[in-house]
């Protein structure tokens, strides 16, 4: 999967606390440009947020966020205005 | 008579007053700037909101040395938590161990499913001075086979502190889930859930955590998962009618008590710059110049174990021909020294150290409360006991 520039990745979570924690994490690992972003509806009728980061880092990011877990529920990217599940 | 017009607040164990000066920054803050729902909404304020209950969480987790914050959910005081924990995880046929220096939080939700013929339960005697004996739990632990033991860390009436490791290995070693009230112990005593093999624990904020009335929780073990007394918006999940399972969702319902929470956390750092060892050390000490200026009143009795190492900061006294709640008045009247007389919502623990119906007058020091307070409390039984026995 190619990643275009300057695009962003999110991960999604069931509660709000596990987003908090994940951008906790995020940001001990030294991940730029961490923040909080309302969940995008194409891909969660979620009202809360999600923690977004840059797509370019997807792959250590998610090997990280995969510690957490079935409390992850999943890891899109950026891509043609939408986002794609990555795997 | 000593009416310097101070009120001198030794009715920490009901609730802890002053709070430390952070704690109502703190919540002034979050009104002023803040003000946001939690988890509820995706702007700023929402999200700075639910930051604060995530990093409440978190200090509450690191004060427990629970390993995964996401098991600590906020309730409105520990005997909402308690009612979590005992509804959400009996079944009807379990048998209950408790102790007889229960809290009525404890109690009536206990009594309550036995008299519905839900649970059996059994209630562990303790001593004449709240103490109880690893030895007679584990007899029971033995002969009851229960499912659930419930305990109180810090007995509110006599400071008694249950052997909790001695008694965590028991239940574990049993197949016992340990359900500890930790009401009057969290932020005054070191716990370790991990160490003291705890697996629910429930707390309240505004005692010795030192965070504003209306804030408590409920923390459990992996693989422990009350169902909840109440159901509703969570944030999470939105599509579906049904609860979610996950945690801490599963258990918080409806907006959270944020300035509340804000508060608490507040609390929670201050705890941390201090150490509970040395909130401990300081607490034990005036504990021990009351017990010391109270030894030898003629007419005046204490209950509870003799030394302060060996208790909370929670001293009651009982004077002879003096009933609990004129004393407490007159206390107040005379020297301004504020107490709580009677029977402490806990008829069970008064009944096992005699002093029920009546009660007892309960003077519980905290973090705040100088030696001229303790001097003065002491000065005040004096005057009441000698008044009693005819010296004036």
């Amino acid at each position: 999967m190619s990643v275009e520039p300057g695009a962003f990745a999110i991960a999604t979570f069931h509660s709000t606390h596990m987003v908090l924690k994940a951008e906790k994490m995020l940001k001990e690992a030294g991940f730029a440009g961490v923040r909080l972003v309302p969940v995008p509806s194409q891909v969660s009728s979620d009202c809360g947020v999600t923690v977004r980061f840059a797509a370019a880092e997807v792959a250590r990011a998610a090997e990280l966020l995969r510690t957490l877990e079935d409390d992850l529920q999943g890891i899109f990217l950026e891509s043609n205005g939408g986002w794609e599940p990555f795997s | 008579m000593h009416n310097t017009g101070k009120l001198i607040y030794l009715d920490n164990g009901a609730t802890s007053f002053p709070k430390p000066p952070a704690v109502e920054a703190a919540m002034s803050h979050f009104l002023l700037k803040v003000g946001g729902s939690p988890g509820r909404s995706g702007h700023r304020l929402s999200q700075e909101a639910a930051r604060v209950v995530f990093a409440c969480r978190e200090a509450l987790a690191s004060l427990i040395g629970a390993p995964d914050s996401k098991r600590v959910v906020f309730t409105l005081n520990a005997t909402q938590a308690l009612n979590t924990a005992i509804y959400g995880t009996l079944r009807r046929g379990d048998r209950v161990v408790t102790t007889s220096m229960e809290h009525n939080s404890v109690m009536r939700p206990l009594r309550d499913l036995e008299s519905r013929r839900v649970i059996e339960l059994h209630v562990v005697p303790c001593d004449r001075i709240g103490r109880l004996d690893a030895h007679h739990l584990e007899e029971a632990v033995r002969t009851h086979r229960p499912r659930l033991v419930a305990a109180v860390h810090a007995s509110n009436v006599t400071g008694s502190v249950i052997p909790l490791r001695e008694i965590g290995g028991i239940c574990r070693a049993a197949g016992a889930l340990l359900l500890l009230d930790a009401a009057q112990s969290a932020g005054a005593l070191p716990i370790d859930v991990e160490a003291d093999r705890v697996d629910l624990l429930a707390f309240t904020g505004h005692k010795s955590l030192f965070g504003p009335q209306g804030t408590g929780g409920l923390w459990a073990r992996e693989g422990v998962d009350p169902e909840p007394l109440v159901r509703g918006g969570t944030g999470s999940n939105s599509e579906l009618e049904e609860q979610p399972e996950f945690w801490p969702d599963r258990l918080e319902s409806g907006t959270q008590n944020t300035v509340g929470l804000a508060g608490l956390l507040a609390g929670l750092q201050f705890i941390a710059a201090e150490g509970v060892a040395a909130i401990h050390t300081r607490e034990e000490a005036l504990v021990r110049r009351l017990l010391a200026g109270l030894e030898g009143i003629p007419g005046l009795r204490t209950h509870g174990p003799d030394h302060a190492e060996e208790r909370t900061p929670v001293v009651s006294v009982t004077f002879d021909g003096l009933f609990p709640s004129e004393a407490g008045f007159l206390l107040e009247e005379g020297f301004n020294v504020l107490t709580r007389v009677g029977l402490h919502c806990a008829p069970a623990a008064h009944r096992t150290i005699g002093t029920f119906p009546q009660g007892t007058v309960r003077f519980t020091p905290g973090y705040f409360t100088t030696i001229e307070d303790i001097d003065t409390a002491i000065e005040g039984c004096r005057y009441l006991a000698a008044k009693k026995t005819g010296g004036r």
